[in-house]
């Protein structure tokens, strides 16, 4: 999960923002560099990658604040900058002939995800738990994967990922169910509807 | 969701109580946590109100993925970052209003100089006047290891960065102090092992929840603090305090809380006791809690454990 510990960008510094002012920025970054960075880290798999990529994002905002509206929380607009840095990356790491390229549009799932769950008897702490799910969400397709975080990390609404992942919404309300379902499955036993972690 | 979340009451309320929950509370992520929970509830309730997920032979059906979403909450954790990249990162954005200059159309080469001039000034400006400075402040006696690496007399910054992602540290032959400004000291005694949460916003209502692993760790509240429910969790229960002195000594058999000032609240399976200033808490797998009052005895076995505190307490 990104660092959702961090409180939401205040309302009332969204002008001061679309202003580019010094300390709304500051608080701006504060408030999403860690979620933005949880994001791209998921969807890219390398870790320096992701850093180089989340530091451009951040740049791109300063870019683009002309085209942030104000009365809305910021969010979903910095999450659409993010996701289309993605797709720009991953083209033109195809354009040098990446052996496989990932899209956002990746949404089938070949065969099963590789089961993740631990050992049978095993028993995990709740860090250890939370590394196997997250090993399961990183075997899913860009598509669902992003749909997933984008809805379980962020509390975005349907409607707002839709417009994240340039999709409709149905669309999205399918992803999200095909990628739990197969998350589910993956997990296996480490799934206990009565636990949850420590 | 998000921007109803904003302006609803219910929802607010909601969040509030998922705060108050003892379990939720108490995590190490706490806030993340409750957080999490509050989006799946929100999402199970977006659910019911809209159209729902589409079902086909490859979904689970809605019952069942509610749960599974809660569980999904409970267990992930957040990731840490590092705090060197998060700084680069940090000090480039802030740096970068300044360059947006640069795309604009051409000026006149006068206006153009003063236009550099201002841009450098704004990257001086934001890069200095706008530092991020660890909120954390140490003082070392001897080496520590946080998170297994080395951080020797001279490292005392850079632990401080360190800190302020989640950790675990470990202190050696002698105390070690951490201090958040005016708001909160704490004395990781010698051969002490805590893991030291995410330091969250000093908002007043995000909680704060230090796990004592081993060893003895003293803490107290200062004026500044500003009232961010505190945690000490041990293997033998959590102690809660606000606005307090006190001190919590684990080992493989008990635990003993020491209340120097204030009260603090100490929750072992459900069962809670309070422990008023001058008393000692003794918690062991066998049998109830026993309490007593501080002993002025200076033979007594205690006094190892209530000396350090009550130096600790009576320090300006």
């Amino acid at each position: 999960m990104s660092d959702p510990a961090r409180a939401e960008f205040p309302v009332e510094l969204r002008p001061a923002l679309k202003r580019a002012e010094p300390a709304a920025l500051a608080r701006f970054f504060d408030v999403h560099y860690e979620r933005v960075l949880a994001y791209v880290r998921r969807l890219v798999g390398v870790q320096g990658e992701a850093e180089d990529l989340t530091q451009e994002i951040f740049l791109h905002v300063l870019k683009g604040l002309a085209a942030y509206d104000p009365t809305r929380d910021p969010r979903p607009w910095l999450f659409a900058l993010a996701t289309n840095k993605l797709r720009d990356h991953w083209r033109a790491r195809a354009a040098h002939g990446g052996a496989r390229t990932p899209s956002l549009e990746a949404d089938e799932l070949i065969g099963a995800l590789p089961g993740v769950g631990p050992a049978p008897g095993a028993e995990l702490d709740q860090r250890e738990q939370a590394t196997h799910v997250r090993a399961a969400i990183d075997a899913l397709p860009e598509g669902l994967r992003a749909t997933l975080l984008l809805r379980l990390d962020e509390g975005l609404s349907f409607e707002e990922i839709a417009r994240i992942l340039e999709r409709n919404e149905v669309a999205v309300r399918k992803r999200y169910s095909r990628a739990l379902a197969a998350l589910r499955e993956a997990l296996g036993a480490l799934y206990d509807p009565a636990g949850g972690g420590a | 969701m998000s921007a109803g979340r904003e302006d609803s009451p219910e929802q607010r309320e909601l969040e509030e109580l998922l705060r108050r929950v003892p379990r939720e509370a108490v995590d190490p992520e706490a806030r993340a946590r409750a957080r999490a929970l509050f989006l799946a509830a929100g999402r199970a309730a977006e659910a019911s109100q809209g159209e729902g997920p589409v079902r086909s032979g490859t979904v689970m059906d809605g019952a069942s993925e509610q749960a599974f979403e809660l569980w999904l909450a409970r267990v992930l954790v957040p990731e840490g970052v590092q705090p060197e990249v998060r700084a680069r990162a940090r000090a480039a954005f802030l740096s970068g209003l300044a360059e947006r200059g640069g795309a604009r159309p051409p000026a006149p080469r006068r206006l153009r100089f003063f236009a550099l001039a201002l841009a450098a000034a704004g990257v001086l400006a934001v890069t200095f006047l706008l530092p991020e400075a660890p909120r954390w402040r140490v003082e070392l006696l001897t080496p520590v290891a946080f998170e297994e690496e080395e951080f020797g007399l001279q490292d005392e910054g850079r632990l401080a960065s360190s800190l302020e992602r989640s950790g675990r540290i470990v202190t050696r032959e002698a105390p070690t102090r951490l201090a958040l400004s005016d708001a909160l000291e704490l004395e990781l005694r010698a051969g002490t092992t805590v893991f030291v949460p995410v330091l969250p916003e000093l908002d007043g209502g995000t909680p704060i929840v230090f796990e004592l692993e081993a060893g003895e760790c003293l803490l107290r509240t200062r004026a500044g603090w500003r009232g961010n429910p505190l945690f000490v969790r041990t293997p033998f229960g959590d102690v809660r305090a606000t606005g307090t002195t006190f001190g919590v000594l684990v080992t493989p058999e008990c635990m003993c809380v020491c209340v120097a000032e204030g009260t603090v609240e100490v929750d072992g399976g459900g069962r809670i006791e309070r422990v008023e200033a001058r008393t000692s808490l003794l918690v062991s797998r066998q049998g109830d809690p026993a309490r007593t009052p501080f002993s002025s005895d200076p033979t007594s076995p205690e006094r190892d454990h209530l000396e350090p505190l009550q130096a600790f307490e009576r320090e300006p």
